[in-house]
C-alpha cells in the first residue's frame, strides 16, 4: 500500500499552504516531513486525514481517492492521524481514550481491539499504571504516548504523526522515537512523521521530504539529507 | 432613511433637515390614507423604535438580547405611573420612559456586559419572561389588567378635526423620526465605531485604548433608552400598559424584524418593522374564508421560517443577500 | 407549613427541571447550541401523546408515543435544520448570535404548527395516578402518588442515561465527541451521527418532561416557555457541560423555589430564579456543581 500524492494544492482562505506537491510514501517506510514553522506540514497531514479539503490535486491510497472521503472513512481505510498537541480527550480516562480508538471496529473485531489495547500497555508501561486516571492528570510525555496509543488501537497501515516531540523533554523525545522505530520494524506499518526537530526525525526515517513555504523542495533518502550540509543550512537552519 | 443609505456621509444638520422633510411628507400622507392604515403606521413607528434598540445592541455592540420587551415594559410602566400617580403631562411621560428604561438598562448592562453568547441569551430570555410576571405581582402596577395609558386627543381646536388615530400616528412617527436621527448620528460617531470595534475583536479594541466593558454597558444603556421609547409608543397604540402586552412573543417579534430588515444597519429597521406589521395583515385578508386557526398561526410560521432562512442564507440581512446575488452574476 | 413539607413539595417539579436541563446540556455538549426550541419540541411531543391518549385511551401508550415523538423530532431538527445553520453561520457579525436566533425561529415554527394542528387553548393532560397528597399517619403531605411517579420515572430515565453514558461504546463516543470532536473523528467515529443521536436523546427527554409536567401546567403551544427558562437556570447551576450537574441543579432549583414559594409567596418564585441565574452567571460561571472547565461562549 503506497500513498501517492499528486499535484496537491491546499489553501487556507487566501493563503496558499501547500503548492502543487507530488511525492510517494512507500509501504513500510518511515518518512520524515521537515521544514520551518508555517511550511505547511500540519496542513498536509490534516488534508490526508480528511480534516481539511484540498483545493486541487489527488491523494491516492492504492486505488482509493482519499481526497473524496470523510475522516471516518479514511480511518477505516487504515490511515490514522495523531494530530499535534498530544491530542487526547482530557475529560476521559486513559483506558477510555484507548477504547475510543477501537469502537469503530469493536463490533467485528472485539478480541483484536482488546489485544491491541494490551499491546499498547506493553509498549508504554506507564499508561498501564494509569489506566483509571483522567488524561488531564498525565504528564506531557504520557499524553503523547496515549495519543499515539489511541491511534495504534485502530491498527493503522499508515500512521500520520504530527510533531510528537513538541514541548517534550529531550529524553522523552528520544524514548518516543525509539519506540516508533521499533514499532515500525515489528509491525511493518508505514509512518509519516511531521517534525520541526529534524535531526531526531531523520535519524529514524528512511526517507525525508523538505517543505519550504508550501513547496516540496527535496524528497530524498533520509541519510542523504542529513549529510548534505548545504541543504541543511539552507532549509533547516543549521 | 435616505440619509442612512447614501454612501457619502451627510452632516448631522443635513440629517435633521432631511428628517423634518420626511416628517412633513408623512404628515401630508397621513391625511390621504384610511384610518386603519394610519393605525398600522403608528404600529410600524413603535416597532421601528424597538428594532432600532435591538440593532444598536446586537448589530453594533454584538450583545444578543431576547428580552427587549422587558425594557419596553419598564419604560411603559414608568410612563403610565408618572401620569397616573403624579399627574405629569403625557409628553413628559415619554421622557420619563426613556430615562427610566435607560437607568434600568445600565444596571442590567453592568452585569450582562460580562456575559456572552448563549449565557447572555439565556439571561435576557429569563428577563423577558420575568418582568411581565413581576409586574403582574406588584399591586401598584394594576396586575393582569395593567394601567391605562391614553394619549387623548390633539390639543385645542384640532381635537375635532384630527382623528385619534391620526394623532396617535403623529406622535409615534415623531418619536420614530427623532429616534432614527439620534441613532444614525450615534452610530456614525466615535461611540458607534467603538461598539463595532468591541464587537469585532474585544482584545484588539482593548489594546487600542477602548474600555470594552464600559462600551458594552453604554450600549446596553442607550439601547434600553430606545426600548423605553418603543414601549411607551407601543402602549399608546394599545391604550394600556399590561403584562400581556410585553410577552416573550413581542421580544421575539422585534428580534425577527431586526434580523429580517438587516441587523447590522439602522437602515434595516424600517424594513423590519414594515415586514412584521404587513405579513399578518396580508394573511388576514387572504384567509378571511379560511379557518381562524390559519389566520392566527400561519403568519407566525411564515415569519419564523423567514427568520430561519435569513439566518441561514444572509445573516447580515437582505442587503447582504442582494450583494451576494449581484456578485454571483458578475462571475 | 413546615420545612420538610416544603422541601418535599419541590422534589417532583425539580425532577422535571432536571430532565429539561439534561436535554439542554446534551445538545449544548454535542453542538454548542442552547436549544431554545426545546420548549416547542417538548410541547409538540406532549401534544402527540395527548392525541394518542384521546385516540386509544391508554396513558402508558401515550407516554411512549410522546417520548418517541420527541426522539424523532429531535433527530429531524438536527439533521434538517441545525446542521445547515451551524455550517453556514460561521463568520459575519452575527456568528455568535445566529444559532440562538435560529433556535428561536424554530420555536416560532413549532408553536405556530401546534396552534394550527391542536389550537391555542390550554388543554388538560390526564394523569395515571392521584394528585392528592399522600397521607402518612393521618397527616397529608404535599406529595402525591403522581409526584412519586414523576420522581421515580425521572430517576429511572436518568439511571438509564447514566448506564448508557458510562458503560457503553455509544456513551463513550458521545462523551468524547462532546469534549473533543476532532480527536473523536480521528478515532474513526462518525461524529455527525453521534450529534444526531444527542439531539434525539434530548428530544426524548423533553417529550418525557412534557408529559410529566402537563397535568400541572396544562398544554398549549407556549405553555412550556417558563419550563425552558427554569431548565436553563438548572443547566447553568450545574455548569452547562455537566449532565450530573444539570440534574442536581434541577433538583436544587425545584426545592429552592418551593421553599421561596412556601415562605414568601408564589409571586417571588420567578424573581428568585432569575436573580439566582444572574448571580450564578456572574459569580460562578462554571456552575455551582461544575468543578472545572471554562465558560466557552
Amino acid at each position: 500500500m503506497t500513498l501517492r500524492v499528486r499535484g496537491l494544492t491546499i489553501d487556507h482562505g487566501a493563503i496558499r499552504a501547500i503548492s502543487n506537491a507530488t511525492f510517494n510514501i512507500p509501504q513500510g517506510s518511515i518518512t520524515a516531513v521537515i521544514g520551518a514553522n508555517g511550511a505547511g506540514k500540519s496542513t498536509l497531514l490534516r488534508t490526508i486525514s480528511g480534516l481539511k479539503r484540498a483545493t486541487s490535486g489527488n491523494i491516492l491510497w492504492e486505488e482509493l481517492e482519499l481526497h473524496r472521503l470523510q475522516t471516518e472513512q479514511i480511518v477505516r481505510a487504515g490511515i490514522v492521524h495523531v494530530p499535534e498537541g498530544r491530542s487526547v480527550v482530557t475529560e476521559l480516562t486513559v483506558a477510555e481514550n484507548l477504547a475510543l480508538g477501537g469502537i469503530w471496529r469493536s463490533r467485528n473485531n472485539k478480541s483484536d481491539v482488546l489485544a491491541a489495547i494490551a499491546e499498547v500497555y506493553e509498549l508504554f508501561p506507564r499508561l498501564g499504571e494509569r489506566k483509571k486516571q483522567r488524561a488531564d492528570t498525565l504528564s506531557g510525555g504520557e499524553r503523547q504516548m496515549l495519543a499515539i496509543g489511541r491511534g495504534l488501537i485502530s491498527r493503522p497501515q499508515l500512521l500520520l504523526l504530527d510533531e510528537p516531540s513538541l514541548g517534550l523533554a529531550p529524553l522523552v523525545v528520544e524514548q518516543i522515537f525509539q519506540t516508533l522505530a521499533e514499532l515500525q520494524k515489528s509491525t511493518g506499518m508505514t509512518i509519516l512523521l511531521v517534525e520541526q526537530n529534524a535531526m531526531s526525525a531523520l535519524r529514524i526515517a528512511s526517507q525525508g521530504i523538505v517543505l519550504d513555504q508550501g513547496q516540496v523542495v527535496i524528497a530524498d533518502d533520509a541519510r542523504a539529507i542529513m549529510n548534505d550540509t548545504a541543504l541543511r543550512y539552507a532549509y533547516l537552519g543549521y | 432613511m435616505l440619509a442612512v443609505r447614501s454612501s457619502h456621509k451627510p452632516s448631522a444638520t443635513k440629517r435633521i433637515i432631511l428628517a423634518i422633510a420626511v416628517g412633513a411628507l408623512l404628515f401630508v400622507a397621513s391625511n390621504l390614507i384610511d384610518e386603519y392604515r394610519i393605525f398600522q403606521g403608528a404600529q410600524v413607528a413603535a416597532y421601528l423604535v424597538g428594532i432600532i434598540s435591538i440593532v444598536l445592541l446586537t448589530g453594533y455592540s454584538g450583545q444578543i438580547t431576547l428580552g427587549q420587551g422587558a425594557f419596553m415594559a419598564v419604560g411603559a410602566y414608568s410612563a403610565s405611573l408618572v401620569v397616573q400617580e403624579f399627574g405629569l403631562p403625557i409628553w413628559a411621560s415619554f421622557f420619563v420612559a426613556v430615562i427610566a428604561a435607560a437607568l434600568f438598562g445600565a444596571i442590567i448592562g453592568i452585569s450582562a456586559g460580562r456575559l456572552s453568547g448563549p449565557y447572555l441569551a439565556g439571561a435576557t430570555l429569563a428577563f423577558a419572561v420575568g418582568i411581565p410576571a413581576l409586574a403582574n405581582a406588584i399591586p401598584i402596577l394594576g396586575g393582569e389588567q395593567g394601567l391605562s395609558f391614553d394619549i387623548g386627543y390633539a390639543p385645542g381646536k384640532y381635537a375635532d378635526t384630527v382623528s385619534p388615530y391620526k394623532w396617535l400616528f403623529w406622535i409615534c412617527a415623531l418619536c420614530a423620526i427623532i429616534a432614527i436621527v439620534i441613532a444614525v448620528n450615534l452610530t456614525s460617531s466615535g461611540i458607534g465605531r467603538q461598539w463595532r470595534a468591541v464587537r469585532a475583536h474585544e482584545t484588539a479594541a482593548a489594546l487600542s485604548g477602548i474600555n470594552p466593558a464600559r462600551s458594552k454597558v453604554l450600549a446596553f444603556t442607550v439601547s434600553s433608552g430606545f426600548a423605553g421609547l418603543a414601549g411607551v409608543s407601543f402602549s399608546a397604540t394599545v391604550g394600556l400598559v399590561a403584562p400581556s402586552s410585553f410577552t416573550l412573543a413581542l421580544s421575539f417579534l422585534l428580534l425577527t424584524g431586526s434580523i429580517l430588515g438587516g441587523i447590522s444597519h439602522i437602515s434595516g429597521a424600517l424594513g423590519g418593522a414594515l415586514i412584521i406589521v404587513i405579513i399578518p395583515t396580508i394573511f388576514e385578508s387572504w384567509t378571511e374564508e379560511a379557518s381562524l386557526g390559519v389566520a392566527t398561526y400561519l403568519p407566525g410560521i411564515i415569519v419564523s421560517a423567514l427568520l430561519l432562512l435569513s439566518i441561514a442564507l444572509a445573516p447580515e440581512g437582505p442587503s447582504e443577500l442582494l450583494h451576494k446575488i449581484r456578485h454571483r452574476h458578475r462571475h | 407549613m413546615n420545612l420538610i413539607n416544603t422541601l418535599i413539595a419541590g422534589v417532583s417539579i425539580g425532577a422535571i427541571y432536571s430532565l429539561i436541563a439534561f436535554a439542554l446540556i446534551l445538545v449544548w455538549r454535542s453542538t454548542r447550541v442552547v436549544n431554545f426550541a426545546q420548549a416547542g419540541q417538548a410541547a409538540f411531543s406532549t401534544y402527540v401523546g395527548l392525541s394518542v391518549e384521546k385516540a386509544v385511551g391508554n396513558y402508558w401508550l401515550a407516554l411512549i408515543a410522546a417520548i418517541i415523538a420527541g426522539v424523532l423530532v429531535g433527530a429531524f431538527v438536527e439533521v434538517v435544520i441545525v446542521r445547515f445553520i451551524v455550517k453556514r453561520a460561521t463568520s459575519a457579525a452575527t456568528a455568535t448570535v445566529a444559532p440562538v436566533i435560529a433556535m428561536l425561529g424554530l420555536l416560532g415554527i413549532f408553536q405556530g404548527l401546534m396552534g394550527l394542528i391542536w389550537g391555542g387553548d390550554y388543554q388538560p393532560y390526564p394523569t395515571a395516578f392521584s394528585r392528592d397528597g399522600i397521607s402518612i399517619a393521618g397527616n397529608q403531605i404535599p406529595f402525591s402518588r403522581f409526584d412519586l411517579f414523576v420522581l421515580l420515572t425521572v430517576v429511572v430515565a436518568m439511571s438509564f442515561a447514566a448506564v448508557i453514558f458510562q458503560r457503553t461504546s455509544l456513551g463513550l463516543s458521545m462523551r468524547a465527541a462532546a469534549f473533543a470532536p476532532e480527536v473523536t473523528r480521528l478515532a474513526g467515529i462518525r461524529v455527525s451521527r453521534i450529534r444526531t443521536l444527542g439531539w434525539a436523546f434530548a428530544g426524548g427527554a423533553g417529550g418525557l418532561a412534557g408529559v410529566l409536567v402537563a397535568p400541572t401546567t396544562f398544554i398549549a403551544p407556549n405553555s412550556f416557555d417558563l419550563l425552558l427558562v427554569f431548565g436553563f437556570t438548572a443547566a447553568v447551576i450545574g455548569g452547562l457541560d455537566s449532565l450530573i450537574g444539570g440534574v442536581l441543579g434541577g433538583l436544587a432549583l425545584g426545592i429552592g423555589l418551593s421553599v421561596v414559594t412556601g415562605y414568601l409567596g408564589g409571586s417571588y418564585t420567578f424573581m428568585t430564579a432569575f436573580v439566582l441565574l444572574i448571580i450564578i452567571l456572574l459569580v460562578r460561571p462554571q456552575g455551582i456543581l461544575g468543578a472545572r472547565g471554562a465558560r466557552r461562549a
